[in-house]
């Protein structure tokens, strides 16, 4: 009876916060934190949409194992991170240095780099499809300049052509990180190392970059992220072709689940997406924050 | 800086510049172009070689405007429905109202981490079976939980004193209406930041409304221009370059009016972490 009353009186002392902080908490939980809890226990089961589940244990994981095009979207992930990361965590740097030098119309440039992000990817991934091919405007000019022409999106270069296509989209967004990482950095300190005679380089190795140092594994970070969510760029321009080339995880995920209707073992591919990409942001961490 | 550097740095952000909008200036072009080819050249003799008639098609000849009703529809919501659900979890956290505040927060934090991605497949089996997937509300709910407008929302509170809503509740106020007459016009700058940067993220998702969805009159846009990508890939290129650009068209229009609210959101991410 004690408890009763004192599980009242608590809620008719936080009634009002209660009342603000509940569509927030249940929306929270009900679409992010069950669904997270709920594949690891989905990824046990043999789920094919209609029916019930059925407990199998970690036999979808020994599948995963002896999984061929699995294992190849895996590395295709893995390509794709390897090239993105590296490219964007510094031409989003150099980027920033050249908006930082720019002093009028700092705004304008700003918004104009950061553009290409405003538009949505699938409208993006269509445009370059159309410049991407045989024909199409960009072997027109490496035909005009006397270059040979390139087959994008043939199984030899799709991953390098989508990668660049992701760089070329989030190198402003990232650019602006840096910037604000920039604008942190007191410009006293610059002077003073300016006055006791420290050349550019020397201003770069002991200045910005130890001040730097957060915001380049905020970038990585976010960048392998992004890396590793190129599913709807591969979605519209070439479906994972040809033949598996260009095919990423997430894209895998979506084939089994929802063109196999396996759900089941779609959330076990899911669970090892996740395992990875933590791990790999966890390296990141310690990597960076070391020294 | 010497004029030389000026220089250089100038005319390499003016050719960012145009690396970043050609695509765009190209597809605007094919998009002008009354039959399928992408072998005209670029710059036209004369006006009479442009037209319309690709808008046309799309516009009476597919379900594209049933399909930006949807994305007004399910973006405008599910922004509305998370900016107040943030606004106001925000506030309890920053004034720490309940016990377990903090350990809510760190929540939050945590979430903010989670590549939403892996939610796809357990949000799908649920939301069929409560019978919302092909069905907007199986949109808009989930994409009105998001972390990053939580976190947003308190940081920006705590920097709020406290002393405005404490006079209003001493003058006799309610606390709904010191929260909403006093608390809330001081949050409307970040109130900005979020919902410029929502409008953006739920117009642009893709994933979700292509699991959710598939029935043809209920799709949003993203997934109705990627199918017209599929279906009609080799027949025309201008109605899916005028697709492509009118499906983009609301996002830029936000984007151009508000840009400085969008920056303002990446240089608060950059900055705080």
């Amino acid at each position: 009876m004690k408890r009763r009353k004192n599980l009242m009186w608590y809620f008719r002392k936080y009634k009002f916060d209660l009342f603000l902080a509940l569509p927030g908490i249940l929306l929270l939980v009900i679409f992010y934190v069950a669904p997270v809890i709920a594949v690891f226990f989905v990824s046990f089961t043999r789920w094919p949409i209609i029916g019930a589940p059925k407990w199998i244990g970690l036999k979808n994981y020994q599948m995963l194992m002896s999984d061929r095009i699995f294992f190849k979207s895996l590395l295709n992930t893995l390509y794709y991170a390897a090239l993105i990361v590296p490219s964007l965590t510094i031409f989003s740097f150099i980027l920033a240095l050249i908006l930082r030098a720019i002093t009028k119309g700092r705004e304008f440039f700003k918004a104009v780099f950061v553009f290409p992000m405003v538009v949505t990817l699938v409208s993006t991934a269509t445009i370059w499809k159309g410049l991407f091919l045989p024909f199409g405007p960009i072997n027109a000019v490496l035909e005009f300049l006397g270059l040979p022409t390139v087959q994008f999106l043939s199984a030899e270069h799709v991953k390098n052509s989508l990668s660049f296509i992701l760089i070329w989209r989030d190198v402003g967004y990232f650019s602006i990180f840096y910037l604000a990482g920039f604008e942190q950095i007191p410009t006293e300190i610059i002077d003073a190392a300016k006055v006791d005679g420290a050349n550019a380089l020397q201003r770069f190795t002991y200045i910005i970059w130890p001040m730097m140092r957060p915001i380049v594994v905020l970038v990585s970070i976010l960048s392998t992220i992004g890396s590793f969510m190129i599913f709807t760029l591969v979605y519209v321009t070439t479906r994972g072709g040809p033949a598996y080339s260009s095919e990423a995880l997430l894209n895998y995920i979506y084939d089994v689940g929802w063109k196999e209707f396996r759900m089941g073992y779609a959330a076990a591919a899911a669970v090892v997406y996740f395992v990875i990409l933590f791990l790999l942001n966890s390296f990141q961490r310690l990597v960076f924050s070391r020294e | 800086m010497s004029r030389k550097s000026r220089w250089v740095v100038y005319s390499f952000a003016i050719f960012w510049l145009i690396m970043v909008f050609f695509p765009f200036v190209w597809a605007f072009r094919i998009s002008l172009i009354p039959t399928y080819t992408t072998y005209v050249s670029f710059f036209p003799r004369s006006l009479s070689e442009l037209s319309l008639v690709n808008y046309k098609y799309l516009l009476y000849q597919t379900k594209f405007p049933r399909w930006l009703l949807n994305s007004l529809i399910v973006s405008g919501t599910a922004t509305f429905l998370n900016t107040i659900a943030c606004f106001m979890l925000g506030y309890v956290l920053a004034r720490k109202r309940l016990p377990g505040s903090d350990w809510i927060f760190t929540m939050v934090l945590a979430l903010m981490m989670v590549p939403y991605q892996i939610t796809i497949i357990s949000l799908y089996l649920g939301l069929s079976k409560v019978g919302l997937t092909n069905n907007l509300l199986g949109l808009i709910l989930p994409m009105s939980a998001h972390p990053f407008g939580v976190f947003l929302m308190r940081q920006y509170i705590l920097m709020i004193p406290k002393d405005y809503e404490e006079a209003a509740l001493i003058d006799g106020s309610t606390r709904f209406q010191a929260l909403f007459r006093i608390v809330l016009p001081q949050t409307l700058p970040a109130i900005g930041v979020l919902l410029v940067s929502m409008l953006i993220e739920t117009w642009n998702n893709f994933i979700l409304p292509l699991v959710i969805i598939t029935k043809t009159s209920l799709k949003t846009v993203t997934v109705g221009v990627a199918d017209l990508a599929f279906e009609i890939l080799n027949t025309n290129w201008g109605v899916l370059m005028a697709g492509s650009l009118l499906g983009a068209l609301p996002t830029i229009i936000i984007f151009v009016i508000f840009n400085k609210y969008f920056l303002k959101g990446l240089t608060l991410q950059g900055g705080i972490k």
